[in-house]
């Protein structure tokens, strides 16, 4: 009895050393992360402009919906954005993962002077989408950048702002950011090299070598990075926004759901804060509707291919 | 035991430190990051000071302002940073001192300082004081200030521009004066002269002589320069400028002095071509200032101290065709209301010193923009240093300021996403080929659309 008495004691010792502990992680959530959630998606709901900047009013029951109906019904570039950013999403998950994924295979060979390599390929991944931004404009500027003559080199003549052609325009966009995959690349690769080396030696005794060995063992033993980093990918292609502030400002067709939340809430005069937590709400819900899809593929996925090696 | 005691230590020592990282960020701010990289620790050090001074020390009156450059990246930034120097200089022993503090986000700062209930002690706004700090009534009434002392030529344009029911909340010691700047040599080149250029017609006409000309000349930038060609077309009617000088309706969107000038600007756009249209004029400039591949240019007087030496001879300021010019006060310094009489008092005295002669003239000829003061002689001033570049800018603010007719910038009257909007729609004209006409119905449901 007495000793059921110490460990419920020493349980509930326990239990505060870990809320102690737990306390500084829980309170900051709380406080950057919670509140301002929870904030966004009260004044979804409330007139919150330039009129009653400083009290956001809610609008009631009647008209709960009302900033909904305008960013949804009214807004002319709220689709246009959500399909955009939805298409840099799986952009990132289907196009930029896979391009990580072999890099950092190619990366994880012993092979001479891979180190070098491996260092100057981070090297672009160090300069900030600004700039990044910026050296694409004059890539893609008609006057002077290396892709129109290049176009000329199929369609003679060809003299247009590759920028304002809508649709080349979101190609010309996604390619500004796709390809810079670095952290993606080192995080699959600190994993890849993770994998023990009897794993490695034991499928080479079994047959399974180079992309065999990547297929069978490296990727299903890396997975668990794969669906983090397709998460991540998928999530900063939603949030794109500085490629479009600096390439087109939303012309031809390539707003971006960040973009528009900057357009409403500081761009406008009105300073439609109300109607820009709107669509962050969606961004939100949007960036939660990733991670579950997200997860959902890769266990369906992984769960298959489980069964087909049974 | 000892297990016991390591644990509680930790948990003593993670408590410390997130209690010492909530409370320190006025000690981080001072040993860290630079003004203008840290703008919001800059603010949060400055009001712990102000608030943790003992009484009887000064007050500080925080000054907000955009000039963070460097001074090799960009002088007229320095000569800016001295002027406001030169005053905290001479107020640093008095009841309150003068911190001018540089920013690269202005708006955000004001934005969100706004949506707190909050304005800072003086700002040089971006574009306009938000609607917002208004109607809050956050920010301080300057026109019984300027009609008390008389300083109604000194601020200018911003009496009647900034005027908002009576009450005026900004004044901009700089005019933001745009108007042509034509290359007198690439124009000649194809038989034509610059003075000859005094209707759009003209103006098209001599653009499609350039272009038939061929070679790597070209007309002109087009993109965020059409917006200023619509602007200025607009103000050739009375209808026009009245539409100009009011916020953006329905009935604006649906005029046809807005489709005219729109379908005129677009249609000189084309034919321009997309290659040479830009969202951001910048991206363009060195074509016709450095390498007088361009002949015309629209844009302010400011782009004076960009022309290169060399070119200097053929590159000219003109107005627009029909005698017009755009010319904005726009937002320039605000303060706040909320501040105690000393403060307030030192405040408006700085407003007093940005208009003053002696300051106007520095910004004329260190910073080259258009000085808001009616009084300060641009002419005598350009002749005293016989600097090419003042004289040039010179020139450009005579003509200006003494334009058959001046015109307020859209973005200013009609909102910058609305501004945003019509560049983009003229952007996607460019391109050879759009329906115009499809174009601009488009344009006006999303301007319906954006006002709503």
């Amino acid at each position: 009895m007495e000793k059921k008495k110490r460990a419920g004691g020493l349980g509930w010792r326990r239990k505060g050393f870990i809320l102690a502990f737990l306390a500084p992680t829980l309170t900051a959530f709380a406080i950057f992360y919670l509140y301002p959630i929870v904030t966004v998606i009260f004044t979804s709901f409330c007139k919150w402009d330039y009129t009653n900047i400083k009290t956001p009013q809610f609008w009631g029951w009647d008209e709960l919906w009302d900033n909904y109906q305008y960013i949804f019904q009214t807004y002319p570039y709220f689709w246009e954005a959500l399909r955009n950013s939805s298409a840099w999403a799986l952009l990132g998950a289907v196009v930029q993962v896979p391009v990580a994924t072999l890099i950092a295979l190619a990366f994880s060979r012993k092979i001479k002077g891979v180190r070098t390599i491996r260092n100057i390929y981070i090297i672009p991944n160090m300069i900030s989408t600004a700039a990044m931004g910026m050296i694409f404009l004059q890539l893609y500027s008609p006057l002077y950048g290396v892709v129109n003559p290049v176009i000329r080199l199929f369609n003679k003549g060809f003299d247009e702002n590759i920028l304002l052609l809508k649709g080349p325009a979101f190609w010309a966009m996604t390619c500004a950011y796709i390809f810079f995959t670095g952290t993606t690349t080192l995080l699959i690769l600190g994993n890849i090299m993770a994998v023990p080396e009897d794993v490695r030696e034991a499928a080479v005794l079994d047959g399974a070598d180079g992309l065999k060995q990547d297929w069978y063992i490296t990727l299903p033993m890396i997975k668990g990075t794969l669906k983090t980093v397709s998460v991540l990918a998928a999530t900063s292609g939603f949030l794109l926004y500085n490629e479009v502030y600096f390439l087109t400002k939303g012309a031809a067709g390539t707003y971006s759901i960040s973009y528009v939340i900057r357009e409403l809430a500081i761009t406008s005069p009105r300073t439609q804060f109300g109607r820009a937590n709107t669509v962050a709400v969606v961004q939100i819900l949007a960036g939660m509707v990733i991670i579950v899809l997200i997860n959902g593929l890769y266990s369906i996925s992984w769960k298959k291919k489980k069964e087909g090696c049974r | 035991m000892k297990r016991k005691a390591v644990s509680l230590f930790m948990a003593i020592a993670v408590g410390a430190a997130l209690l010492a990282g909530c409370g320190n960020s006025g000690a981080g701010q001072a040993t860290g990051g630079t003004a203008a990289e840290e703008p919001a620790k800059e603010e949060a050090a400055a009001e712990s000071q102000a608030a943790e001074a003992p009484a009887g020390e000064s007050e500080v009156l925080e000054f907000y302002h955009g000039y963070y450059h460097e001074e090799s990246e960009w002088p007229a930034a320095k000569v800016m940073r001295d002027i406001y120097d030169e005053f905290a200089a001479a107020h640093a022993d008095g009841p309150v001192t003068f911190k001018p503090i540089p920013v690269e986000n202005r708006a955000e700062i004001v934005s969100a300082q706004v949506a707190g209930g909050n304005f800072p002690d003086v700002v040089d706004v971006d574009t306009a004081v938000p609607q917002a700090a208004i109607s809050q009534g956050l920010v301080l009434d300057l026109k019984p200030y300027i009609d008390e002392n008389g300083l109604q030529d000194a601020v200018g344009i911003n009496y009647t521009q900034n005027d908002v029911d009576g009450h005026i909340y900004t004044v901009h010691d700089q005019l933001e004066s745009r108007g042509m700047w034509y290359n007198a040599a690439v124009l000649e080149s194809v038989g034509v002269k610059m003075e000859d250029i005094k209707t759009w017609e003209d103006f098209g006409a001599a653009m499609d002589k350039v272009r038939a000309a061929g070679g790597e000349n070209y007309g002109y930038v087009a993109g965020q320069g059409s917006l200023m060609m619509l602007n200025a077309m607009m103000a050739e009617s009375e209808e026009g400028r009245n539409l100009l000088a009011s916020e953006l309706t329905e009935d604006t969107i649906r005029s046809e002095v807005f489709a005219d000038a729109f379908k005129r600007a677009a249609a000189m756009d084309q034919a321009n071509g997309s290659g040479h249209t830009t969202e951001d004029l910048g991206n363009l400039m060195d074509d016709f200032n450095k390498k007088g591949m361009v002949a015309a240019l629209f844009n302010g007087v400011w782009n004076a101290s960009g022309i290169d030496a060399g070119l200097a001879e053929s590159i000219r300021p003109s107005l627009f065709p029909g005698d017009v010019a755009i010319a904005s006060a726009g937002g320039g310094i605000s303060i706040s209301s909320g501040m105690s009489e000393a403060k307030t008092e030192l405040a408006l005295e700085f407003l007093a010193y940005m208009v003053s002669p002696e300051v106007q003239e520095k910004i004329f000829t260190g910073v080259q923009a258009n000085p808001c003061n009616k009084t300060v002689d641009l002419q005598a001033l350009a002749q005293e240093g016989e600097d090419p570049i003042v004289m040039k800018l010179a020139e450009a603010c005579s003509q200006v300021n003494s334009a058959g007719t001046v015109v307020i910038g859209v973005s200013y009257t009609w909102g910058g996403d609305v501004g945003n909007a019509i560049i983009n729609a003229l952007m996607e004209c460019a391109v050879s080929g759009t329906d115009i006409d499809a174009r601009f119905e488009q344009l006006q449901q999303e301007l319906i659309a954006l006002i709503a």
